[in-house]
């Protein structure tokens, strides 16, 4: 794995495969045929780029370089990945939903079809990154990240404080251990 | 300084600029973490292991158009 980039390829297709099976955990929940939920893989490639620039412009301006050999380099709080994470899987065209395969279903099954790209990045970000219970203030959070707008790291300064205050899940490893112990912060 | 002592010395300006520099640190508290590819690895490898409820995601979605 290259030390040039805190996003190398190799991870970023992890992370894509990641989001993919939480579109897809979404979509059998909502009972859609799986045929009728369209992928763009370079627009997930795009996205995740994207994501990518975002963590090595926050590095480069945390340590004046880029790539290794910087000293006394803090790190990038897990917020700030789940932030940039959550934004750019929700910006991009990844998928769409054939709007014939829907037409019939009830209204409140369209409204999620609607978000589903959201949907699968919150869902990803609280289990797979900050490993929180999903919040009682995710229905603003994802009207704010489907309706309205905000940039990366706002975002991401959100979810620092989610990550901070929110319900930890149980974990294979527990949180409390290296090198999670470095990443989340108790309130 | 003042307005006064400006205008009978505009090269004050920017002596006591440099002397508020000399005190100025570059370091901004920022929340930290994650130093490195591996640690995003990491966070990946480590899966919940306990049942979650995501209904209450799904309904959040069915709140508006």
């Amino acid at each position: 794995m290259s030390d040039d980039t805190l996003l190398p390829a190799d991870l970023q297709n992890r992370l894509a495969t990641a989001y993919i099976n939480k579109i897809l955990a979404t979509v059998r929940n909502l009972q859609i045929p799986l045929d009728a939920v369209i992928l763009s893989p370079t627009e997930l490639t795009l996205a995740l780029r994207e994501c990518q620039k975002d963590m090595d412009i926050l590095r480069f301006r945390r340590t004046g370089n880029i790539g290794v050999g910087y000293e006394d380099f803090d790190g990038i709080s897990i917020g700030k990945l789940a932030g940039s994470l959550a934004f750019r899987l929700s910006r991009y065209h990844i998928v769409h939903v054939a709007e014939q395969a829907v037409s019939g279903f009830p209204e409140n099954v369209r409204r999620r079809c609607a978000k589903l790209q959201e949907l699968a990045a919150l869902f990803f970000i609280w289990d797979n990154i900050l490993k929180i219970r999903p919040p009682k203030t995710q229905p603003e959070l994802l009207y704010l990240l489907s309706r309205r707008h905000m940039n990366q790291e706002m975002i991401g300064l959100t979810f620092d404080v989610y990550s901070e205050r929110g319900e930890r899940l149980k974990t294979r490893t527990p949180l409390d251990q290296p090198p999670f112990n470095r990443l989340f912060k108790h309130a | 300084m003042n307005l006064a002592e400006f205008v009978a010395n505009p090269d004050l300006l920017s002596r006591k600029m440099d002397e508020a520099r000399a005190l100025l640190t570059s370091r901004v508290g920022v929340n930290a973490g994650i130093k490195s590819a591996a640690d995003i690895e990491a966070l990946l490898d480590n899966e919940v292991i306990e049942e979650v409820d995501w209904e209450p995601l799904y309904q959040a979605a069915e709140q508006f158009d």
